[in-house]
């Protein structure tokens, strides 16, 4: 790569796109711009809902002979801390002769649905009589009787549709609960009680945060999200306009034929990407902290609690995260530039946007969770893992941040790669980039599926079949029921995989492809490879164990997925050998190898490199297992199998390996206590586990064998599947 | 790589041109430059199926002459043009552009040709001298050397007037000098022009005509790629029709009336044609 050229590529796009005052305007102007507008608007809505007064109905006196008065003014005033003066205007009415609280409530719906009041409050006389009856037993003139099931109080009568009816009865629900401890007073006053009685355990609770910190916590938990999302759309556009945009103007074909390369022109666009996606969450973080400080803190009374909250602006910790923010931003500006240059039309590519706002926002929610702590499992996973550093660095919690800032780096960065990766991917790829608008019909389209089959799969069928396989897991997990036997869960687990993965992936390769055997990967493979097979899973079974249990030391699986599986797992302990060998073993090492290393990988690989097409059906594998701490191993055993599969060319050696290997684990988990292989095991946290020395052992061997495998077998020719696919007569 | 130093004093002139550009060295007329071999390129599509854009087209280009690649819209000779540009990858046979292979030595060929087409626009918010500075520097050339060679651009050209005018508001005539500036400013060997003249009114039309005759009295080997037969009787020295992604015939202006006993080129070819979309009436 030309750095030069770089250098150059990024100073014209950038010159470009600083030229265009809507990029101007959309990545700096409008941010600095729309927080204090939007903290304007939010305090006149605010003053605006508190400022209008509610009528409210009251049927029956509010006197109350021996007792504090109802409605006074201090109880009216008790709640309000904008508007000091009372917002209730109260129509005080006679309570009618005879009548019922239900009738009452009937006539006082008639005359709320016509809106002649806010709301109504009911004091009927059978709660005067419940006051009175209570004031003489404090005072000893009455015997206690018995507590009916429902005591009569006054009753709110409002309508939950109509926001100035629900204030309404917001403001009385505060009257009342300010009388109730006046009157609750009163009663210990006239009973001679001390007050203490009322409250008996007075509870304090003090926080020894720092003052900062306390301050600080409300932005904490605000920035890394707000960060997050407009680092990703102050991406986007740029990206857009210098993808799909060039597209559409016809210069990126004059840039393609210049002299530099593709890799040059990727990282030039990339890192104009980067500055637009780094200035707009700049922008933002300041006009985020200006509104904060300067505007709602300001005008929001001292000692409030939005003052407490937004008045200290973490100013410092926060430069310290836009250090953090370095490689995120460079996976997002990746990640848009890609989904930007596979889009034909600018059009089109503000189709992307949400589905990448899709993946980011639960990822960043994440951070904010309660019980989310940055810790060596969280800070591995993309995007959650930085907010949660940023989290850090706002809190001012430097030390735990320093500890866990070279994991999060290490994630980001790795994330980062494969999403230049897939940019660069996406730039070398003529269709992508030459792509012209045809008009699609379901009718030719299938038509052409079926008549002009391919040799083997297409990338895009190897996807399909990776995402509709991810579906009907889904289903059949969803509506699985609890098994009632070993016989039941051995027949369900091993129909619902045949189903669910083993068909699907047969299916494909026999209707829309010419070579149904070969789309399955069902070749010839040279005999030694046979013999690495069977050997491998024994020598590496230890260290693929240990490396579970390093995953769930990362990542420990709650009490409530192991309450969830125990039953199950006393019912493997109950089925006869055979049978949970066909269930866990013999099925899933045929069928997941026929999707996953056959169809899968096959189709990958006509449209992307080796390492690539291993990379992302393995990761496909990993999604297929549920549960997080399987899937880690899964994607790693898919990692293996994938390369197997590629340097053999065939599926039947990862067959035998995948079956031995789930075999041997559950033999060991049915004979960890025999006497014979005590010298292979230990225990490790009350599990038998192979003890390290074996692991050692194994996994050198197994080094050696995948040495050999290396040596023995060739990788296929690299033009050899697309030209199979392209000389279609 | 400085490679076109030396030549652009000796270009500015006008007279002999040392094309060393590539692997052979081109100083003499007779050279080959552009060598395509039984080339194929099909791509999927949804109505026919795979469908062969290009199907084994062969030709050869001399410096200092144009070769005209003439056929209906359809025809294949975008495709061609842009597998000699790198864009896009042949699906089997060859291509060699100044020695440079297409396939394995891309980077190489694109440095020794310059491309215009109707697809390929210039930036809306460059002026006209960034845009012909900006591709000299992406070449590699030396500051000096580009300012010097650019102003003799500009002169022969007739730029002068709008070099400070950005892409967005120029006028048609204006887009493709720069244009043509882009792409010979780094004084390749070869210039392919892909239906250049589309879409321009008469006058731009000929100013453009003009320019490639004069390039070719330069010594560059031209592709010139047209649906319009005035513009290849007066521009091309060699013509192939272009029809279904294969040439049907190759040669002279002379030879093609002659071996088809027609006075004009234009009967030449919907003669031709007819022939291939009739080919048992006329049987």
């Amino acid at each position: 790569m030309n750095w030069f050229n770089v250098k150059r590529l990024f100073v014209r796009e950038l010159l470009g796109q600083l030229r265009d005052r809507r990029t101007i305007f959309t990545t700096v102007l409008l941010p600095v711009m729309i927080y204090p507008v939007l903290g304007l608007v939010m305090m006149q809505a605010a003053q605006f809902i508190t400022e209008t007064s509610s009528k409210v109905v009251v049927v029956g006196d509010f006197q109350f002979s021996g007792l504090p008065t109802l409605l006074s003014e201090e109880q009216k005033t008790g709640d309000q801390y904008v508007v000091p003066e009372s917002m209730l205007e109260i129509v005080p009415e006679q309570y009618p002769e005879q009548a019922t609280v239900d009738g009452v409530k009937e006539s006082l719906r008639q005359r709320l649905d016509t809106k002649e009041f806010d709301a109504a409050l009911i004091l009927s006389p059978e709660f005067r009589e419940y006051m009175s009856y209570l004031q003489s037993v404090v005072q000893g003139k009455s015997v206690l009787k018995p507590q009916p099931d429902q005591l009569p109080g006054p009753v709110i009568v409002y309508n939950s549709v109509v926001d100035k009816s629900k204030i309404a009865r917001g403001r009385l629900s505060g009257v009342l609960e300010a009388w109730e401890e006046e009157v609750r007073d009163r009663l210990f006053e006239l009973g001679e009680l001390p007050l203490g009685v009322a409250t008996p355990i007075a509870f304090e609770a003090e926080d020894m945060a720092p003052e900062e910190s306390q301050a600080a916590e409300f932005w904490a938990s605000m920035i890394p999200i707000m960060l997050l999302l407009w680092t990703l759309s102050g991406a986007f556009y740029p990206a857009v306009d210098l993808c799909a945009g060039e597209k559409e103007r016809g210069t990126l074909e004059t840039l393609l034929c210049g002299p530099a390369k593709r890799v040059e022109i990727v990282t030039g666009k990339l890192l104009t990407v980067m500055v637009f996606s780094f200035a707009t969450s700049l922008a933002n973080l300041v006009a985020i902290a200006f509104t904060g400080v300067y505007m709602v803190a300001k005008v929001m009374p001292v000692g409030s609690e939005l003052h407490n909250k937004l008045g200290v602006f973490p100013g410092w910790s926060i430069l310290w995260s836009l250090v953090v923010l370095v490689p995120l931003v460079a996976m997002f500006s990746a990640l848009a530039l890609a989904a930007a240059t596979f889009a034909r039309s600018s059009k089109e590519g503000q189709y992307y946007m949400m589905p990448l706002l899709m993946l980011a926002l639960p990822l960043s929610i994440i951070s904010v969770m309660p019980n989310v702590e940055l810790n060596l499992g969280t800070s591995l996973i993309p995007v959650a893992g930085s907010a949660l550093l940023l989290r850090n660095l706002v809190e001012s919690q430097f030390d735990v941040a320093v500890q866990y800032a070279i994991p999060v780096m290490a994630s980001s960065a790795f994330c980062c790669y494969l999403a230049i990766r897939w940019a660069t991917f996406q730039f070398n790829s003529e269709a992508v980039l030459f792509r012209e608008s045809e008009k699609w019909d379901i009718r030719l389209w299938l038509r052409q599926l079926f008549r002009n089959k391919p040799e083997l799969p297409t990338g895009g069928m190897a996807i399909f079949l990776a995402i509709g396989i991810l579906m009907l897991r889904y289903i059949a997990n969803s509506t699985a029921s609890v098994p009632e036997d070993w016989a039941d869960f051995v027949t369900g687990n091993s129909v619902a995989l045949i189903l669910t993965v083993g068909l699907p992936a047969i299916i494909l390769a026999s209707l829309l492809t010419r070579s149904p055997m070969q789309s399955l990967n069902l070749n010839r493979f040279p005999p030694v490879v046979l013999l690495i097979a069977v050997v491998l899973p024994f020598v590496m079974h230890p260290v693929v164990l240990w490396m579970g249990v390093g995953v769930e030391k990362l990542y420990p699986i709650s009490p409530g997925m192991v309450a969830a599986t125990a039953p199950l797992e006393q019912m493997m302990t109950a089925a006869p050998a055979w049978a949970m060998l066909l269930a866990i073993a013999v099925v899933p090492g045929i069928f997941e190898e026929l999707a996953f290393r056959g169809v899968i990988l096959t189709g990958l690989r006509k449209n992307a490199s080796a390492s690539s097409a291993i990379f992302v059906s393995a990761a496909f594998f990993g999604i297929t297992h549920g549960i997080l701490q399987q899937s880690i191993n899964a994607f790693a055993m898919g990692l293996l199998l994938g390369y197997v599969a590629i340097r053999t060319g065939s599926l039947v050696p990862t067959i035998v390996m995948h079956v031995l290997h789930n075999g041997l684990t559950y033999l060991l988990s049915i004979h960890a206590e025999n006497e014979q292989l005590s010298i292979l095991l230990t225990e490790y946290n009350g599990q038998m586990m192979y003890s390290p020395m074996v692991a050692v052992v194994g996994g050198t061997l197994a080094v050696g064998l995948l040495f050999i495998l290396h040596l023995k077998t060739r990788p296929p020719e690299p033009d050899l599947l697309s030209e199979q696919v392209l000389n279609v007569e | 790589m400085g490679a076109p130093s030396s030549r652009a004093t000796a270009d500015a002139s006008g007279s002999i041109v040392n094309l060393t550009i590539g692997r052979n060295s081109f100083r003499a007329k007779g050279a080959v430059v552009i060598v395509v071999e039984n080339l194929c390129k099909s791509y999927p599509d949804l109505e026919q199926g795979e469908v062969k854009a290009v199907d084994g087209v062969s030709f050869e280009c001399r410096p200092g002459r144009i070769y005209g690649l003439l056929g209906p819209n359809g025809a294949g000779k975008t495709t061609v043009l842009r597998t000699l540009a790198t864009l896009l990858k042949p699906s089997s046979g060859k291509a060699t552009v100044a020695g440079y292979d297409v396939e394995t030595d891309a980077e190489m060929v694109r440095r020794s040709i310059g491309f215009v087409s109707n697809n390929t626009s210039n930036y809306d918010r460059m002026s006209a001298r960034e845009m012909v500075e900006f591709f000299g520097r992406l070449h590699g050339m030396p500051e000096g050397q580009l300012k010097e060679r650019a102003e003799v651009i500009y002169d022969q050209l007739q730029m002068k007037d709008f070099l400070e005018v950005t892409g967005g508001k120029m006028s048609t005539g204006m887009k493709q000098k720069v244009s043509i500036a882009r792409a010979i400013v780094h004084n390749p060997p070869v210039l392919i022009f892909d239906e250049a003249t589309v879409g321009l009114d008469v006058l731009v039309g000929r100013s453009l005509q003009n320019t490639v005759l004069e390039l070719r009295e330069q010594g560059k080997c031209i592709l010139y790629s047209t649906h319009h037969m005035r513009e290849v009787e007066r521009v091309c020295d060699q013509i192939a029709i272009m029809y279904n992604g294969k040439i049907l015939c190759e040669g002279s202006q002379q030879e093609l009336r002659e071996r088809f006993h027609k006075s004009n080129l234009e009967d030449v070819f919907f003669d031709l044609i007819e022939q291939q979309v009739r080919p048992e009436v006329v049987a």
